[in-house]
């Protein structure tokens, strides 16, 4: 659901403030995510991550301020459709095919069939569409919702944690599919994190999450080109470096005993 | 993507299962038939398993005619009180006033045993049919009640926030995402609301009636056919066990999705 229009394109977070009863989690935040870029919103749990992400989402209200999308406020659910929540979110009942196309997975539309199928196979289940959620592997279904975020919406992806929960090698993987997807399947969108690496491996802007009461957004790093398309398995020097500013600007101290 | 790992407490093949419960069933009659024969109790007050199986010839066609009319109030009481229940739970769910204007019929309910209602319903609508089913479906819809409350409940944040990126109104989050999801937890309390509605069948078949399961042990009692009432007891305890395997047969059927994600991936 969207109201008015503004000028600018991407998503715009503007002045916006949320509170959970007495206790304000994000005051005053402003970000502007231009179309086509992946920003990364870094910061350690439980700092208000995963409301600015339902905020953008139009899951949650703000009390203050507003989102825009595309120069549309948002004011409920539905504007951005492309998101892979923190926890499992596939529903159990439904063949992976299924999930994709929910909630016209009744109808048998054949070009919305053969989509899911492409986007299916983009993230290597193409031979499990006809599979329940349930006996596939969590990375499997992590797969299943990154493909589902891809078919809802074409133009934009809220990431919220998506490898938070996963193994080293599930999350290196994912790594890699991500990696392709952006090149064929661009979208414009916030990846939320609290893996420096990973923020710097797939994203175009860093934007830190800095511990306070309430938290308040650090200056975006904008990640080098280099950097960016380095493979997820090499490692850099001035990969290295960057992650250990983003460390120190997230008020973790490494080197203390 | 398989696993050893069974959510079933017995591991092993369908035909393995039935013959382990069939040793069960072979064990349990052994010992009373010993017990019976080397006259540990008063064979008066417990004859035989072959006495008591000799007891069909005694009550004859009557039997069936018992054990239907047992059956019939158990199948219809429980099925109207499971669709009382689960609209109402689903309707307190769906919205907040209904919540509010029944939250406190049902929490004053909620703690009376439905078999305290007998008396009343006796009084009231006498030993009527009509009466007899409504204290079934007043015990089992207010348990089913419960369930739905609790199981939609539970039902994962992240799924109803997905219903709601793609646009669904309530209805349809309701009848596509909520509704299925919550199935799964209903099951425990369906096998409960089931033995509920034997136990009210009966109770009210003691307190009054021509007809039933109840009524046979009732007169069994009190003419001291001790046979009679030991195998009219048996027919109902199979008669439950039966009842139950179809509600767990279609709960296997229709959350399927949910044994199996169980069963393979914890």
């Amino acid at each position: 659901m969207t109201l008015e229009k503004s000028s600018q394109s991407g998503i715009c977070i503007e002045n916006v403030s949320f509170q959970y009863g007495r206790r304000t989690v994000l005051e005053a935040i402003s970000l502007h995510v231009p179309a086509g870029e992946i920003w990364a919103l870094i910061g350690q749990s439980g700092i208000g991550k995963t409301t600015l992400l339902q905020i953008v989402a139009g899951l949650f209200q703000p009390q203050t301020g507003s989102v825009t999308v595309d120069g549309k406020v948002v004011v409920g659910a539905g504007t951005v459709k492309g998101i892979v929540f923190q926890e499992e979110s596939l529903l159990g009942w439904l063949t992976v095919e299924e999930n994709i196309r929910f909630p016209k997975h009744n109808k048998n539309h054949t070009d919305e069939k053969l989509k899911a199928k492409d986007i299916l196979a983009q993230v290597g289940l193409d031979r499990w569409e006809n599979a329940l959620p349930g006996i596939l592997s969590t990375g499997m279904r992590k797969r299943a919702e990154f493909a589902r975020a891809l078919f809802t919406d074409n133009r934009y992806l809220l990431a919220d944690e998506p490898f938070g929960t996963l193994d080293a090698l599930t999350r290196r993987d994912l790594w890699y599919m991500w990696r392709t997807l952006r090149t064929s399947e661009p979208r414009t969108g916030i990846l939320s994190t609290h893996d420096p690496e990973e923020a710097i491996r797939l994203c175009d802007v860093i934007v830190p999450l800095i511990p306070g009461t309430p938290a308040r957004l650090g200056k975006p790093i904008r990640v080098p080109a280099r950097l960016s398309a380095l493979s997820p398995d090499a490692n850099d020097d001035e990969l290295f470096s960057l992650k250990e500013q983003l460390i120190h600007s997230l008020g973790i101290n490494l080197h203390t005993t | 993507m398989s696993s050893n790992y069974s959510i079933n407490p017995v591991i092993g093949s369908d035909g393995r299962r039935g013959v382990l419960s069939f040793v069960g069933v072979i064990v349990f009659f052994t010992v009373w038939t010993t017990v019976s024969y080397l006259g540990w109790v008063n064979s008066l007050l417990l004859p035989s398993p072959i006495r008591v199986f000799e007891s069909i010839h005694d009550v004859g066609f009557a039997l069936i005619i018992h054990s239907l009319a047992t059956l019939t109030r158990v199948v219809v009481g429980f099925s109207v009180g499971v669709f009382i229940g689960m609209s109402v739970g689903t309707l307190m769910q769906y919205n907040r006033n209904i919540y509010q204007i029944l939250d406190g019929v049902v929490e004053t309910f909620r703690p009376v045993p439905p078999v305290a209602l007998v008396p009343f319903f006796i009084l009231v609508f006498g030993f009527s049919e009509f009466g007899k089913l409504l204290i079934i479906f007043m015990g089992v819809g207010l348990l089913i009640t419960i369930t739905t409350i609790e199981a939609i409940k539970r039902v994962p944040a992240p799924i109803i926030r997905w219903g709601l990126t793609v646009g669904l109104n309530r209805q349809d989050l309701f009848r596509l995402v909520i509704f299925p999801a919550a199935l799964p937890e209903m099951r425990g309390g369906f096998r409960i609301a089931l033995a509920l509605a034997i136990t009210l069948v009966i109770v009210s078949e003691f307190m009054g009636a021509t007809y039933g399961l109840g009524y046979l042990i009732s007169v069994s009692k009190v003419t001291l056919t001790t046979p009679t009432l030991l195998l009219t007891i048996i027919i109902l305890g199979w008669l439950g066990w039966g009842l139950d395997r179809i509600v767990q047969s279609i709960f296997n059927r229709t959350t399927a999705w949910d044994i199996r994600a169980k069963g393979t991936t914890k």
